[in-house]
Parts: C-alpha cells; sequence; structure tokens
C-alpha cells in the first residue's frame, strides 16, 4: 500500500541527483518500507544504465563542412536571384500553369479547323469533251480549263436542310496540257518509249474553300505511251504510237 | 612626481597580478564576436558544443548520420541568428533548444513517412506506447562484455522507443545531466511538467529493462 509518505519518498529519489544522499524523513522512510527500498533501487540501476551510454563525437570534418555549408549560403544562389525580383515559388508555379494554359487554348485553335472533315463530293470523272490535240500548240501555252460539274442539279437549299454554299465547286487542273505529237519527218524510225513524265493532276477547291489536289500516276505499257484511261476513244481519235 | 633612487624601487609585482590566469570566454562574449564578423569566435564556440549536441541529437534519433546533419543544421541557425540571441538565458540553453527542435521536427518527419528504424521497433496503435519487435535475449550471457554491449543496445532500443516528449527530458536529465530548470527553459514548458514526463519515461524504461534491472 502507498501511502502519502512513500509517495514523497519517491519522488525525492526520483528529482534527486543520482546517488545524492535523502533527507533524514526519505532515509528513515526506507528503512521500513521495503517497497520504496525496491524502487530505489530499480531507479539507481536504471539511471545507471542510460547514464552509461558513452558519448558520440563528432566527425573530424565537421568544421570543414560547417563551414562549406557557411561559405554556400553566403553566395548569391539562384534561388535568392529570383527573390530578388520578387518571384516566390507558388508565384512561378502559377505563372508557369498560366502559360501553358493560354499556349494549349491557342494551339487547340489552330488545330480544330483542319480537323473538320471534308466532305468528298462525287463527280463524275472527268471527260474531256475536246478530242485530244493532235498537233503541238504553236505559243506553247498551256491551257488552263475549268472543270465544271455539268449535269448535276442543284440541291435544294430550302428542302435539303444541309449547307448549300452561294458558290459553285470549282476544280482546276493546272497540269493539263496537250499531247505531245511524233510527226515523221522529226525523228524518222523512232519510237518513244518513255512514258508521260507529268502526272495528271486535278485541283478542286469544296464548298469550305478547302483545295484537294487528286493526281493521277501515268501509266505505261512496254513501248505504248498511254494517255489518261478515262479518256474515252472515240471513232475519230487515235492514238500516237 | 617622486624620483626613484635606485632600481631596486621599481615595483613590478604591484603593477601586475601574481598569477596571470587565462580566462576563457564566455559564450556571450564569442557569440558578440560571432556578430561582428569574427570567424575564430565562432569556431571556438563550435568546438566547445559540436560533441555535446552531436551526442544529444544522435541519443534523440538513433541515427549518427542524421545527427551530423542536424547538428550542423543547429551551428547554422545559431550562426545566422546570432543577432537575435538574448543573454536572459544561458548560451546552451539556447543551442539546446535549437537542437531539440531539429531533433523533434526530424522524428516526426519520420513518423509521417512510416521509416521505421532498422531496429525493428513498432509503435503501438495508441501512438504513446511502443513495443520491441526484437524483443532482447534474456538468457544468461558468459562474456561481461557481451552482456554490456547489449545492456547498452537495449537502452538505445528503449530510448529509441520512447515518445518524444518523454524522450527529450529523459536523455537531458539523465544522458546530458541538465538541471530541471535548465530543461524546462530548453523544452519552454513547467518545471513540473519537466518532472513529470522523465518520471513517466523511467515508467516506460523500466517496464522495457524489467529484465536488465
Amino acid at each position: 500500500m502507498i501511502n502519502k509518505t512513500c509517495r514523497e519518498t519517491r519522488r525525492e529519489i526520483d528529482e534527486s541527483e543520482l546517488h545524492q544522499a535523502l533527507s533524514d524523513s526519505a532515509l528513515v522512510h526506507l528503512q521500513s518500507c521495503t517497497p520504496c527500498q525496491v524502487f530505489r533501487n530499480e531507479r539507481t540501476r536504471l539511471r545507471d544504465l542510460v547514464g552509461s551510454l558513452e558519448p558520440v563525437s563528432a566527425p573530424a570534418d565537421f568544421d570543414f563542412r560547417l563551414r562549406a555549408r557557411l561559405a554556400a549560403q553566403r553566395q548569391p544562389s539562384r534561388q535568392r536571384l529570383f527573390s530578388t525580383f520578387g518571384f516566390t515559388a507558388p508565384a512561378t508555379i502559377a505563372a508557369a500553369f498560366l502559360v501553358m494554359l493560354v499556349g494549349s487554348i491557342v494551339w487547340l485553335n489552330q488545330r480544330t479547323p483542319s480537323q473538320v472533315p471534308i466532305t468528298a463530293k462525287s463527280e463524275e470523272p472527268k471527260r474531256p469533251e475536246e478530242k485530244p490535240v493532235k498537233t503541238e500548240p504553236e505559243n506553247g501555252a498551256k491551257p488552263v480549263g475549268r472543270d465544271i460539274v455539268a449535269g448535276t442539279p442543284r440541291p435544294n437549299r430550302k428542302t435539303s436542310g444541309l449547307y448549300v454554299p452561294k458558290t459553285r465547286p470549282r476544280s482546276t487542273d493546272f497540269s493539263e496540257s496537250a499531247a505531245k505529237s511524233i510527226r515523221g519527218s522529226d525523228d524518222a524510225g523512232a519510237v518513244s518509249l518513255a512514258a508521260p513524265v507529268k502526272p495528271l493532276v486535278v485541283s478542286m477547291e469544296d464548298d469550305r474553300g478547302a483545295t484537294r489536289t487528286i493526281s493521277l500516276p501515268p501509266v505505261s505499257f512496254g513501248s505504248q505511251r498511254l494517255v489518261d484511261n478515262r479518256i474515252p476513244q472515240g471513232p475519230n481519235s487515235s492514238r500516237v504510237w | 612626481m617622486r624620483t626613484l633612487s635606485s632600481v631596486e624601487e621599481l615595483d613590478f609585482t604591484a603593477a601586475m597580478p601574481a598569477t596571470a590566469v587565462f580566462q576563457p570566454a564566455s559564450d556571450h562574449a564569442l557569440l558578440q564576436g560571432t556578430l561582428a564578423g569574427d570567424e575564430d569566435a565562432f569556431a571556438e564556440l563550435m568546438g566547445r558544443y559540436r560533441n555535446q549536441i552531436t551526442s544529444y541529437i544522435y541519443r534523440m534519433t538513433n541515427d549518427y548520420d542524421a545527427a551530423v546533419e542536424l547538428a550542423q543544421e543547429t551551428f547554422l541557425r545559431v550562426y545566422r541568428a546570432a543577432g537575435r540571441y538574448q543573454t536572459t538565458h544561458a548560451f546552451s540553453t539556447y543551442i539546446y533548444r535549437i537542437a531539440t527542435n531539429l531533433a523533434i521536427s526530424e522524428l516526426r518527419k519520420r513518423k509521417r513517412r512510416r521509416l521505421v528504424s532498422l531496429t525493428g521497433l513498432l509503435t503501438s496503435h495508441d501512438g504513446e506506447e511502443a513495443r520491441d519487435f526484437n524483443p532482447a535475449d534474456n538468457r544468461p550471457l558468459q562474456d561481461v562484455d557481451l552482456v554490456d554491449t547489449e545492456r547498452r543496445l537495449v537502452v538505445k532500443r528503449a530510448i529509441a522507443t520512447l515518445p518524444e516528449k518523454y524522450r527529450a527530458p529523459l536523455v537531458l536529465r539523465d544522458v546530458e545531466g541538465k538541471s530541471y530548470d535548465e530543461i524546462a527553459h530548453i523544452l519552454s514548458t513547467s518545471e513540473g511538467t519537466v518532472k513529470s514526463r522523465i518520471n513517466r519515461a523511467r515508467n516506460f524504461l523500466r517496464d522495457k529493462m524489467r529484465n536488465y534491472v
């Protein structure tokens, strides 16, 4: 049973210095109280154990490392340079985020028109009404023609419900030129084996103003030079061999 | 003005002290010198306290590398805040307070990061009590040196398991030998609280080292 005297004695034991003499009243109590004697012995051994821990020493290069750190702090660092201009870490992060946001918006705005799907219009293949030119043009100018879709009915804007531009779609062939003819008087007995060099290029504009170019590669078969297969062979047409 | 008649009348002993005693500069004077830009004064101050601070932080963190790093940080803070130092308390109290704050911050960081010490100590669910993951072997050892070595190891482990609020006053009292008043100033608390915490810390240790006490 721990009474008031025991508590006071134990408090004195706890608060005293190690191996310090206790007061007379505490010593008298210890002679008659076995639990307090056990408590004192435990506390003394415990404090001896804890006090027996050997102190550790700082490493030999402690001073050198500390001086190096002090010298490093004296030098103007990059962080101090930023702080000189009033830039703090949150402000820098916010500014970077704002720049990224604006850049993303600009990029999306530039990218959106090109992603609009272009509606391809089915048109009949070009059917030149003129016969193949047999003679070489005298002035050498390349005739430029307009590919007009003839005979296609205009859609009714009111009934179709689709947006139909007022301007008619146009297509232009910039590479169409007259075929080269071989005359007997030029190179007698020589037959050109070369295929047409230039491909047939057709450029068209759709209703949104976008230009689409279709390139048709030339076709050759042996020594036979063929013109575009889409050109129908009429009864009066003749090929050049 | 009196004229001297002989050389013997010259009394040098009266002008000089009997024994020239070298009085080391106090901590306050060294800190004032540091504030004035005297690097030697700061080096002297560092030489006085580097081992004490390193040892104290090592007892708190049980990690030597961290103790050295935090001891250096302690001196850096002393150097930077030399102008704000007030001489109302002893310099040792001031520097121990900085070291205590750094050590407790390090312990809390480790607790947040769930960095369990390599000694295999785990804290229990309530966060106050701690239990030994690898309890000591109770079998008697033959060699006395081995017994002492194991005792020290057990003491270190037991101290490392103490909650930080009990660990700091116990180390300051029983390892560093500080007075209750000084510990109270270092920990910025009352003397009664210090005594109470030391008592509880000793009870913790007694329970953990029952086989050795």
